[in-house]
């Protein structure tokens, strides 16, 4: 099957949990992975815009990324994280329910997304890696945060 | 070597020197005959050619080579200072600006210098107007070359002295050779001689009269030189005269301005230190963290109660604020680095439009934060360009009116306790409200109560979008474009614009700046859980009121403060809280502009400085909200924005 032209050689990837789904994003996209934190709301923002959060002393936004893709929220527990993140320039933090590990994966081990197999829109999604019978999808976090969407 | 790191400041000094050019170029076209500023042109044109030279840049060294011998031509007094010189200057800066510009990594295209280099070499190859001018580079009388006039201006720089020494010697005099040697010796004991005339070789020669002639410099007085010529025989005559650094560029002593400048310039140079704006932000930044945790230390203190802390927290205080209040002076930027190119641009403008301007600058030493200087360029451009295109009217129908042909356009700038004020006035024929309401009336923005709109307030719609009344669509403005955009970039960095006008009379618009960007005065209130911080800037007063006192009119709250009708704006609803009111509210009445709001709060906090935080792009650009800052107990407040909100 095709490659994913951006996975070139080996790749090291952050794996975090949405739900009952696995998630990847390349590790030097990550500044960072924090608890859970207080956050302050912003009004006039989609709902899925957490807020703000002092990230010693600067002010980032903070996404809930499941909100952001329509899946089911659920409590958050003690492993709720807030991972930080480069797009763009700009430092974004993204709530996900669990962080699990930090892993390998060889850029033949990715594939490009399939079409309708996950419960996420196929926009935000670079590729799909497979470890051993896991499926990782990997997001295209310049997608998922696209400015445009904030319009509304 | 790697020019690389050095393009930075190949382009940062060009760009001063343009604008010393620009500045000089101006000044020239009013004082034609004017040495001193001829001077300072060719020695900046020179240093760009130097530079661009070193660095590689051809286009910028030729041209700098060509306004260089174009100047030297006005310098030497063999051409005059005419228009069409002028012109042609001007044009090569243009070209200059362009070329820097590109040269600092701008998109576009090259453009073609040779016709212009070409028109420079014809004009400066013509024929001298009058081979018989008199040389006017001359110190006492003495014609000095560029070396001796950079020898002169360092040794003044020094603090020593140059004499111009007149020495007649006796009629009877046989041995002139040996008594003009003997002074010539004598004086070499106690200064410096620079030139003399005759020279060595006409003195050797005896190819002179009676008379030398001789410019000395020394750090000893007059006297000195005095009794070391009289100390030689058959002396019939001694005149010394001082060439005073100070002295004005006129008649005799070009040469020693001309020096002096320039060592003055590299002596203050070296008092300086250039620094990337980006670091100051940073250092601005930590500063703020200083704050932030000195803010947050006395907090903990107040629950902690513990003496020692207190007398080191307030110490602490003291050098945080001392700390913050020198990295905003060193932030501070005179409003000179704007105004300065606008003298220029008026004067293009003046001539595209077939006006008459008389542009007066007030204030341009008032500082203010880098940042603001950065972002108030455009509008001001925007401002200027209405008030000589729109504002002033032509010669003619001025003169038919009875103004003065010429009409007078002030930029001036001021402090007024934390603020800058900057008004941009012109003496037009103003704008008129009628035409101002008929034009609103038509874009459908008057609606039902137009009546409830007073000549006042309807001015203030030509700051909405695509709102113009010009009737004619010039190449300089009128485009419907402009004043909603000026509006916004002054809002942007927390700033309002305000305008007044009287018909016939002229038109001043007025804005109103603050100082600096990073730490404001704000007070904190509080909305159901959460918190936010109001820039003090808006806040007119605070009232206490109960809600009894809350009347509804054409389905509007309001109360009724001191006689005056006060609308409310209800801040939970607006930042989508829950709705309703608390037991007990608070009304802040904020200024907008001459609108008058009260936002309904439900506690005070206090009065704090507080560190803006930008929301960044992700999150910027929400109405109502103006960024955010970070609070003493670690937690992030919003900062409302009471233009958004009202």
């Amino acid at each position: 099957m095709a490659q994913v032209a951006a996975f070139n050689g080996e790749v090291q990837m952050v794996v975090f949990r949405l739900a009952d789904e696995e998630y990847a994003v390349p590790i030097t996209q990550v500044q960072e992975i924090n608890r859970m934190t207080e956050v302050t709301r912003v009004p006039r923002t989609p709902e899925y815009v957490e807020g703000i959060i002092n990230l010693r002393g600067r002010v980032i936004p903070v996404i809930d990324l499941k909100k952001r893709f329509g899946l089911a929220s659920r409590e958050r527990g003690a492993e709720t994280r807030i991972v930080v993140v480069e797009v763009r320039g700009e430092t974004v933090g993204m709530v996900v329910d669990a962080v699990t590990e930090v892993l390998h994966l060889d850029g033949s081990d990715i594939e490009p997304p399939p079409p309708a197999a996950t419960s996420v829109d196929a926009a935000y999604i670079q590729g799909v890696g497979k470890v051993e019978d896991r499926l990782l999808i990997l997001l295209d976090l310049d997608e998922v945060f696209v400015r445009k969407e904030m319009a509304s | 070597m790697d020019l690389e790191q050095y393009l930075g400041v190949f382009v940062e000094e060009s760009r001063e020197h343009l604008q010393s050019l620009n500045d000089c170029l101006l000044r020239l076209e009013q004082n034609p005959g004017d040495q001193g500023i001829l001077n300072e042109i060719f020695r900046a044109a020179h240093t760009m050619k130097g530079m661009a030279a070193t660095m590689g840049f051809k286009a910028i060294a030729d041209l700098t080579h060509n306004m260089e011998t174009a100047l030297d031509q006005l310098r030497s007094g063999r051409r005059s200072v005419n228009a069409a010189v002028i012109d042609l200057l001007f044009e090569a800066l243009d070209s200059l600006q362009i070329l820097v510009d590109l040269a600092a990594g701008g998109q576009g295209k090259e453009p073609d210098i040779s016709s212009l280099v070409a028109r420079l070499e014809t004009w400066a190859a013509n024929q001298p107007r009058a081979a018989t001018q008199s040389r006017t580079a001359v110190a006492g009388g003495l014609e000095l070359t560029e070396y001796e006039k950079a020898t002169v201006g360092e040794a003044l720089e020094q603090g020593q002295s140059a004499f111009v020494l007149d020495v007649t010697l006796a009629e009877s005099c046989v041995l002139k050779t040996a008594r003009a040697f003997l002074v010539y010796n004598n004086l070499e004991k106690v200064g410096d001689i620079v030139k003399a005339i005759p020279d060595l070789k006409d003195m050797e020669d005896e190819n002179f009269d009676r008379d030398l002639r001789l410019l000395v410099l020394t750090d000893k007085g007059e006297d000195a030189l005095r009794e070391a010529v009289l100390s030689v025989a058959e002396i019939e005559g001694l005149e010394i005269s001082a060439l005073a650094r100070e002295s004005a560029p006129a008649d005799g002593e070009v040469a020693v301005t001309v020096g002096t400048g320039q060592q003055g310039g590299k002596a203050r140079a070296s008092q300086t230190v250039r620094v990337n704006i980006e670091r100051l932000d940073e250092l601005m930044n930590l500063v703020g963290e200083l704050v932030i945790n000195r803010t947050r230390l006395a907090q903990i203190n107040t629950i902690e109660q513990i003496g020692e802390l207190k007398e080191t927290l307030e110490y602490l205080g003291r050098v945080t604020s001392d700390l913050q209040s020198i990295v905003m002076k060193v932030r501070m930027v005179p409003i000179e680095n704007v105004f300065s190119r606008f003298p220029r641009m008026i004067r293009d403008l003046a001539r595209d439009l077939d006006k008459e301007v008389n542009l007066i600058v007030e204030g341009k030493e008032t500082e203010l934060d880098r940042t603001v200087v950065d972002e108030i360029g455009d509008p001001l451009v925007h401002l200027l360009r209405n008030a000589v295109d729109h504002g002033l009217e032509t010669p003619a129908e001025r003169e038919a009116i009875g103004k003065p042909r010429a009409g007078t356009v002030t930029l001036s700038a001021r402090h007024e306790g934390n603020h800058v004020i900057i008004e941009v006035r012109d003496d037009g024929r103003g704008i008129d409200p009628a035409r101002i309401r008929a034009k609103a009336r038509e874009l459908g923005l008057l609606g039902a109560d137009e009546n409830w709109v007073d000549d006042e307030e309807i001015l203030a719609y030509v700051f909405r979008p695509g709102f113009s009344t010009a009737d004619s669509v010039t190449g300089v403005s009128g485009r419907g474009v402009g004043m909603d955009v000026v509006k916004s970039r002054i809002e942007s960095v927390g700033g309002r614009v305000e305008l007044q006008s009287r018909p016939g009379e002229g038109t001043v618009v007025t804005i109103h700046l603050p100082l600096t960007l990073a730490i404001i005065q704000a007070l904190l209130i509080g909305v159901r859980d959460e918190t936010y911080a109001i820039p003090m800037g808006f806040i007119d007063e605070i009232v206490d009121v109960g809600n009894d006192r809350v009347k509804t009119v054409q389905n509007r709250e309001v109360i009724v403060l001191r006689n005056t009708v006060l609308p409310l704006v209800e801040l939970s609803g607006r930042l989508g809280l829950d709705g309703g009111r608390g037991e007990k509210a608070y009304v802040v009445v904020v200024r907008v502009g001459n609108k008058r709001v009260g936002l309904v709060v439900d506690t005070l906090i206090g009065q704090q400085e507080i560190v803006i935080k930008n929301l960044g792009n992700y999150l910027g650009g929400i109405s109502g909200l103006s960024g955010a800052t970070i609070l003493g107990n670690g937690r992030v407040a919003l900062i409302l924005d009471a233009p958004g909100l009202i």
